[in-house]
């Protein structure tokens, strides 16, 4: 489905991501743990195409992502949920949702993701005319995945979900994630260090000073003392 | 009570011309974060284009025309942007380089004006001939026009930017680029959409304006001045704060003009402007960035 190979991105002359070889297949829902700044956002902004790569490939379907501009990446089903939001402040929730509906690819489904989206959030529904920027971090969090799921994706790279977050929103959101899985959408998440990411997941990466130094299941890192030192500080 | 009622009127129509000239420059502005010294030359375009259709096809609807030509002013104003702009936004240091570029821009466009219709002044036809007499005052039918014509203008633009897929990814890139892009909004599309809204609005202006100032090839710079003076007071970036401030600097304008003559027009324009400035930098709507 969406794999990497020999991934570099860098800003100058600094290297952020180095050598980086990840795979996704469909459906499957994959955690990316490391500690901050060490190039896990860089990674999902190189997939997503908001980065160019200094040297390597992202494959998605067979097609070359990274010789293709971010609209036509979009409009293949590849979505970015950044963590800083990056909300329309001054549109509604409502329009919001209408400009994630921006592909083509999304035009048809409209109303159908839609309603998924309000069953997902009831709460979007019930504060759809209020305006983005009034919102909590979490009723955020919220419009963003939503967002996300407007422009009818195969594959979501999802950046820090859990970030901001009270106990139980972040439950929340976690649950919500799992079921955009369960719909058959791809989920490369980014989190640094909430055990509840690697509970869901079905694979774990760790991504250290830009490379990737660990794959496994979730199960190895739990029942290894030293893994989940090094995942979660536990 | 007639003659204030006049000037209220006066006051309208300069409001209304200022309301698009300096919507139009703030859309840019808001969207794009380039100010466009160009605006007022994309107005003198429109007067001459106008009066060249009117020249040459002298049977041709005043309506007809207006339309061809604001038409041709979106793609002009969409062209202009992927010509003039697009190139320069790539480049380190844009934000000052794009002044320089629309200031050079608006001289080469005026000086061409010289070249090709000379330094006489034009005229263009009104939309209506004649005056309207209603009790104690009266207002020429154009003035009228005028009016009726910014204010239908600003309510389509504000269905526009709230209804339609491209307003609403207009305000979107305005408000935010990385979320624009994050959506999968073709962002060099939006700007040029933003200029070809802006060049129409500049468009109307023109054609409504010139039948009462004439046409020569420099007639854009005290719209553009004062238009951009009306787009400070009102807040850089905000339609609302904008148009308020066009029609309060409209029937400033009219008073100075009634009681100290026409030339203190721009000075105080320009006092305005330094006072807001130092007092108010954010403008009637508070929203500088």
């Amino acid at each position: 489905m969406l794999n990497t190979k020999n991934l570099y991105t860098s800003y100058g002359e600094l290297s952020v991501v180095k050598d980086v070889n990840i795979n996704v297949e469909k459906g499957e829902l994959i955690s990316l743990f490391g500690p901050n700044g060490h190039g896990k956002t860089t990674l999902l902004k190189t997939i997503c195409g908001l980065i160019k790569p200094k040297s390597g490939e992202v494959n998605f379907n067979g097609s070359r992502l990274d010789r293709m501009d971010i609209c036509e990446i979009v409009e293949r089903g590849i979505v970015y949920v950044p963590e800083d939001r990056n909300l329309f402040t001054e549109m509604t929730v409502m329009e919001n949702l209408i400009m994630g509906t921006n592909p083509i690819r999304a035009r048809d489904s409209m109303k159908e993701n839609l309603d998924y989206v309000f069953q997902l959030f009831p709460k979007l529904e019930r504060i759809k005319d209020q305006l983005a920027g009034t919102l909590s971090g979490g009723e955020a969090r919220m419009l963003t995945v939503g967002r996300g799921i407007m422009s009818n994706p195969e594959f979501m790279a999802i950046d820090e979900p859990s970030l901001g977050l009270a106990p139980n929103l972040r439950v929340e959101v976690f649950n919500s994630i799992k079921e955009i899985q369960k719909r058959g959408v791809s989920v490369f998440m980014v989190e640094q260090s909430t055990s509840m990411a690697a509970e869901i997941a079905d694979r774990v990466y760790l991504m250290e000073e830009g490379q990737i130094v660990y794959e496994g299941e979730p199960s190895e890192v739990f029942s290894d003392s030293k893994l989940k030192q090094v995942f979660f500080g536990l | 009570m007639s003659t204030y009622i006049e000037l209220l009127i006066s006051g309208l129509v300069l409001g209304s011309i200022y309301a698009l000239m300096s919507v139009g420059l703030t859309l840019i502005y808001g969207i794009t974060k380039v100010l466009n010294y160009a605006q007022g030359s994309l107005f003198t375009l429109t007067a001459y284009l106008a009066f060249v259709f009117f020249s040459n096809f002298v049977s041709m609807n005043y309506f007809v025309v207006f339309f061809i030509t604001l038409a041709l002013m979106a793609v002009i104003g969409f062209v202009f942007e992927k010509i003039f702009i697009r190139p320069v936004r790539r480049l380190p240091g844009w934000d000052f380089t794009v002044i320089i570029v629309t200031l050079g821009t608006a001289l080469l466009i005026d000086n061409l004006f010289l070249v090709i219709f000379g330094p006489l002044q034009k005229t263009l036809p009104r939309a209506f001939e004649g005056s309207l007499v209603l009790g104690a005052f009266r207002i020429t039918k154009h003035n009228l026009f005028i009016i009726v014509a910014a204010l239908l203008t600003i309510v389509i633009l504000d269905r526009f930017l709230s209804k339609t897929r491209v307003g609403m990814s207009m305000r979107a890139v305005a408000q935010s680029s990385e979320g624009a892009r994050i959506v999968g909004l073709d962002v060099d599309k939006v700007f040029g959409y933003s200029f070809a809204t802006a060049g129409v609005l500049a468009g109307i202006a023109g054609i409504l304006l010139t039948p009462r100032t004439l046409i020569y090839p420099l007639v854009g710079w005290p719209v553009f001045q004062k238009g951009l003076v009306v787009m400070v007071f009102g807040g850089l970036g905000s339609i609302k704060g904008t148009l308020y401030a066009a029609f309060i600097l409209g029937m400033v304008e009219i008073i100075i003009s009634y009681v100290f003559g026409a030339r203190w027009a721009l000075p105080v324009f320009i006092i305005i402007l330094i006072v807001v400035l130092v007092f108010r930098p954010k403008g009637l709507a508070g929203r500088w960035q």
